[in-house]
């Protein structure tokens, strides 16, 4: 019973890190967006080390929001190799947002918050999946 | 069975707080990178205390940010010196980004809810791991 109880959760949390990859990559892929088709939506900060042209970091963006998606959709599978690749993913995630933050700080702020969410959801909650098989 | 279920938990906590850590030093690299390379980024406020060379600053982002992504792959061993490195570091991490507050304070207020992250899951969860 106690078992059965720890998998259902489980699975909820994992469902849980998946839907938030999938709004992560829309929020990404919309950040992108923004940038590529309009160069002059973002305040150019001043001078810094990451600054590329606003449209290089659009096209960041919008890569990594499609492959954020499709990993927050395999990760519905809840196998071993998704969890992982999907902690790997919100890590990549959270840390590109902290290069990008000068440009939006508050989109850059929303974006790490919910990629911090899904880390904690795969590791503290994810391992319990396995209790299913 | 009640055991084996609080040690599950634990660990998870633990990796959570390893990747949290690899995270808070990529930030505290880039925050460090972005000073060394004198970037216009950051404001020159008032005179205060801490307002050290931005280059001094520079290097110190850096460097802590190298020893807590080690430590991080160190805590992923759940051992009891990792954790408490770990424990240490994020609050010298959190200590350092409120020192920081002048020159970029949302850089410094990700960085120290992240660190208070790291210390809430090794302390809170941590010692259960000694169970497994």
């Amino acid at each position: 019973m106690s078992q059965h109880r720890t998998s259902g959760w489980a699975i909820g949390w994992t469902y849980f890190a998946a839907f938030m990859m999938v709004l992560i990559g829309a929020f990404h892929a919309l950040a992108g967006v923004f940038a590529v088709i309009d160069d002059a939506f973002y305040d150019t900060p001043g001078e810094y080390f990451l600054q590329f042209d606003a449209s290089t970091w659009g096209w960041i963006h919008l890569i990594l929001g499609v492959v954020v998606v499709l990993a927050g959709f395999a990760l519905f599978s809840g196998a071993v190799w998704a969890r992982t690749v999907g902690v790997v993913m919100a890590m990549i995630s959270a840390i590109v947002a902290f290069a990008w933050l000068p440009w939006h700080p508050v989109m850059a702020v929303i974006l790490i918050a919910v990629a911090v969410s899904v880390i904690w959801a795969l590791t503290a909650h994810g391992r319990d999946v396995t209790g299913l098989e | 069975m009640e055991q084996r279920e609080t040690s599950g938990w634990a660990i998870g906590w633990t990796y959570f707080a390893g990747f949290m850590m690899i995270v808070i030093g990529a930030f505290h690299a880039i925050a460090g990178l972005s000073a060394i390379l004198n970037d216009d980024l950051f404001v020159l406020g008032k005179e205060y205390v801490f307002k050290f060379d931005i280059t001094t600053w520079g290097w110190i982002h850096l460097l802590l940010g190298i020893v807590i992504v080690l430590a991080g792959f160190g805590v992923f061993s759940g051992a009891v010196w990792a954790r408490t490195v770990g424990v240490i570091l994020a609050m010298i991490s959190a200590i350092a980004a409120f020192a920081w507050i002048p020159w970029y304070p949302i850089w410094s207020i990700v960085m120290i809810a992240v660190a208070i992250s790291v210390i809430w899951a090794l302390t809170a969860h941590g010692r259960d791991v000694t169970r497994v």
